[in-house]
Parts: C-alpha cells; sequence; structure tokens
C-alpha cells in the first residue's frame, strides 16, 4: 500500500515539478529509479509488479500507445529481482550500476518499439539517447535517495517470526 | 502437472509479455474511444497534478535559473550588453506596463478570434525525453473534442496579435484532454506561405525542432517568410500562425525544398492554452 502512495506521488512530482529542473534540456527519470530501488529491496515479484502499475499509469496520463512504459518497466523490475540476491546487500556499488544499465536499457528497448511502431527514428539519435546525461543524473538521484532512505530499503532478509 | 509447477514463474512472465505486446499493439493506431481504465485514472489524477503543476511553476520562478549555470558565462556577457540598451526603453515601456504580461497576448487574442474557445491550464508534462506531449485541465465537459486545434495568442509584430498554433487533441476525457504539440514526432501540419500562398508540410522530430518540405520544389520562399496554417486534410483549423522560417535547403536529389522553422511559441514555457471547440 505505501508502496503504491509512493509510485502515484512520484509520478505527479515527476510529470509536474521535475520538467523545471532539467539538466542540459535531459529530465531524470525517477519512475525508474524508484523501480530499481523497490526491486533491489524487495525482490522479483515487488519488483515486476511494481513496474506494470508504474509503467501503466505513466502510459495511461501521457502516451497513446499503452503498454510500452509497462512491459519495459516489468522486465526491469523482474530481472533487477532475479540478479539481486547474487549481490552483496549494503553496497553503495548495487543502485549505481542498476539504475545505469536499466537507464541504457529502457532508452534501447524504447527507440526498437518506436522503430517498430514505424515512427522514423535514426541510428545515431538512438545511441545519442542511449548514452546521455539521463545515466549520470538518474544515478545521483538514485544514490541520494539510496542514502537517505536506506534504514527502510534494506530490511533484515531473515525473518523469524511471520508477517 | 509437474510441468506447470516447474515453469511457473517463466510462463507467468511470457503471459505477461504477450499481453502487453497485444495491448501495444491494439493501441498504436489513432483510437476513436479512450477506454474505461484511462478515464478513471485520468479524472482522479488530474485535479491533483493541476495544484502540483501551480505549485511547480511558483517554485521553478525561484529556482529555475540556478540550474542554467552551464550557460551562465556566455548568458551573462550577452545580459550586460542588453541591460544598457534596455534601460533607455524603460521609460517608454512604463506607458504600457500593464500590458506587458502574457495576460495580455490572451486578452488580445480572445478579443479577435473569429472562433469559440476554452482557456485551459497545463496540468503535466510527458515524463522522459522522447515526446512534447501534455495534459490539459479541460475536456468533454467543456465540449472539448478529439482532434480539436490548440493555440495561444502570440504577438507577430508591435501591436499586432495572432493565434499561434500549439498543437492538438488526441483524447478527451471528462475533465482533462491529451495534448500533442506541433514539435511532436507524430504530428504533421499542412502549411502555406503567407507571402506567396505556396504549400507544403512539416512535421516535429526527435529533437524538438520542426521542419517540412514544399509541394513545389521551385517556390520561392526565403528566411523570415511567415507560415500560417492551410487548413488541408482537416487536421488543423486552417490559417492560424505557426512560425518564421529560419532555414532554406533546397536540394536537387529529391525534387524538394527543405525548410526548418522557428515556432512562435516557446514549447518549454506553456503554461495556459485556449482550445478551439466550433
Amino acid at each position: 500500500m505505501l508502496i503504491i502512495l509512493v509510485i502515484i506521488l512520484n509520478l505527479i512530482i515527476q510529470s509536474t515539478i521535475l520538467p523545471y529542473f532539467s539538466i542540459m534540456g535531459v529530465v531524470p527519470n525517477t519512475s525508474l529509479v524508484l523501480l530499481v530501488l523497490i526491486s533491489l529491496a524487495k525482490g522479483k515479484v515487488y519488483g515486476s509488479v511494481s513496474g506494470l502499475i508504474i509503467g501503466m499509469l505513466q502510459d495511461i496520463m501521457f502516451s497513446v500507445t499503452l503498454g510500452i512504459n509497462s512491459l519495459i518497466y516489468f522486465l526491469i523490475g523482474y530481472f533487477i529481482g532475479f540478479i539481486e540476491d547474487t549481490f552483496a546487500r549494503d553496497n553503495i556499488i548495487n543502485p549505481i550500476i542498476f539504475t545505469a544499465s536499466s537507464t541504457m536499457f529502457y532508452n534501447i528497448v524504447y527507440s526498437i518499439f518506436l522503430y517498430f511502431l514505424s515512427i522514423k527514428i535514426t541510428f545515431t539519435e538512438v545511441i545519442s539517447a542511449t548514452f546521455s546525461v539521463e545515466i549520470v543524473y538518474n544515478c545521483l538521484i538514485s544514490v541520494i535517495v539510496y542514502k537517505l532512505f536506506r534504514r527502510f530499503i534494506l530490511e533484515p532478509k531473515i525473518r523469524f517470526s511471520k508477517r | 502437472m509437474h510441468f506447470l509447477k516447474k515453469y511457473k514463474n517463466r510462463i507467468l512472465i511470457i503471459l505477461v509479455i504477450i499481453i502487453m505486446l497485444t495491448i501495444i499493439s491494439n493501441t498504436s493506431d489513432e483510437r476513436n474511444a479512450i477506454t474505461i481504465a484511462e478515464k478513471i485514472v485520468g479524472n482522479l489524477l488530474t485535479p491533483i497534478s493541476k495544484v502540483t503543476y501551480s505549485i511547480g511553476n511558483n517554485v521553478a520562478d525561484y529556482f529555475g535559473s540556478v540550474f542554467d549555470f552551464i550557460n551562465a558565462k556566455e548568458e551573462n556577457d550577452m545580459l550586460k550588453e542588453h541591460v544598457s540598451a534596455l534601460e533607455s526603453h524603460i521609460r517608454d515601456l512604463e506607458n504600457i506596463i500593464g500590458k506587458t504580461d502574457y495576460l495580455r497576448n490572451e486578452a488580445e487574442i480572445l478579443k479577435e478570434t473569429k472562433h469559440t474557445t476554452v482557456s485551459s491550464q497545463i496540468v503535466g508534462m510527458e515524463p522522459g525525453n522522447w515526446y512534447y506531449r501534455f495534459t490539459i485541465d479541460k475536456g468533454s465537459n467543456e465540449r472539448i473534442v478529439k482532434g480539436a486545434t490548440v493555440i495561444q495568442g502570440v504577438e507577430v509584430e508591435q501591436g499586432v496579435f495572432q493565434e499561434g498554433i500549439v498543437g492538438r487533441v488526441v483524447d478527451v476525457g471528462d475533465n482533462w484532454s491529451k495534448v500533442i504539440s506541433i514539435v511532436d514526432e507524430l504530428s504533421s501540419v499542412s502549411f502555406k506561405v503567407i507571402r506567396t500562398q505556396d504549400g507544403g508540410v512539416l512535421s516535429g522530430s526527435i529533437e524538438g525542432t520542426v521542419s517540412g518540405y514544399l509541394f513545389d520544389n521551385e517556390a520561392d520562399v526565403i528566411v523570415g517568410d511567415k507560415l500560417y496554417t492551410s487548413g488541408l486534410g482537416g487536421t488543423y483549423v486552417k490559417d492560424i500562425y505557426i512560425g518564421e522560417v529560419s532555414d532554406v535547403e533546397s536540394s536537387e536529389k529529391e525534387l524538394t525544398k527543405r525548410i526548418t522553422i522557428t515556432p512562435a511559441i516557446d514549447f518549454k514555457k506553456l503554461y495556459k492554452v485556449l482550445v478551439i471547440i466550433d
């Protein structure tokens, strides 16, 4: 429940206030950052489901074609939740690596979809969109959020009582 | 059953992917009606985003310039030059100070326009860097229909006001609508050059510039020509100001003349727009 509230709050802030804080014309994708942190903390089930929800809300609010964002976010959430087990838990490198790679993944898959929806897009545009300042920007936000909410994000892995 | 149990996760993932792909392919064309789910979410979220967007506007007034620090040096030099020139203008401007803000444009255009319009506020921009789309706070309750042209008042010359084109409505809910602006990749505008009446087609691009070509490759078009919508195809209302030609490039191979234009509207600073409803 708390996660859903955070998701909605993030979507609203992202679409209303964040466009004013763009650096070199690039707006940070805080939904993606949020998703990465959720899947790092909660594993693949939470990750993929909240990916679906975030993507669907974003699609419904803003784009004509439904489903692209939901599919990408779903895959990102699942994969990060899947790999997360093999990484050390309390490590500041984790959010950086995952945010950077999922930002690139997002932009690459998005441009593939654009191509197949017959929107003209050149290879150089894809490259420049993939390796843009957005990666740095997202990673920065991700690290800051991770530092701030570390206590909430890192729950103990072994539980002795029933939920 | 054993098989199902073993591969439960993978089957679920593949199912979700298939469902999503179906949704994408079903909604990728221009649709006539929005779905119930879209309507509910839109109706719920629009009032909230309206409030936060206004807050964002106010916050940005204070902090916005801080984030432009990369261009600060260049801008500083340029501004110093401007200050001296502007100081001599101040006395003249004090005469008309009550008319200098954005509202004057809107008031003038409301007085002069032949169309019936609805004034509406922008409540959200598409997150991400691919598109130039936004949502506004008026919908079918205010008789806005899908395909309606969205405009804003612009001052073409000193004291001359025109309707400047912003984009068109692509989806309508009860109290909200989605708008695609003309700098978006997906939108094309048919235009005419006001001086020679030559026609052509413009479209946006991923980078946010607007360029297009003329139907007649021997057409006489020069930098600085003013473009208006021609109304061909019925997508946009005709005779609405688009912008000025900023670059002309003729290519022998394609037998067309390509032009790049500067739109009259600053799409990064939209706050209120007018929607034509007749």
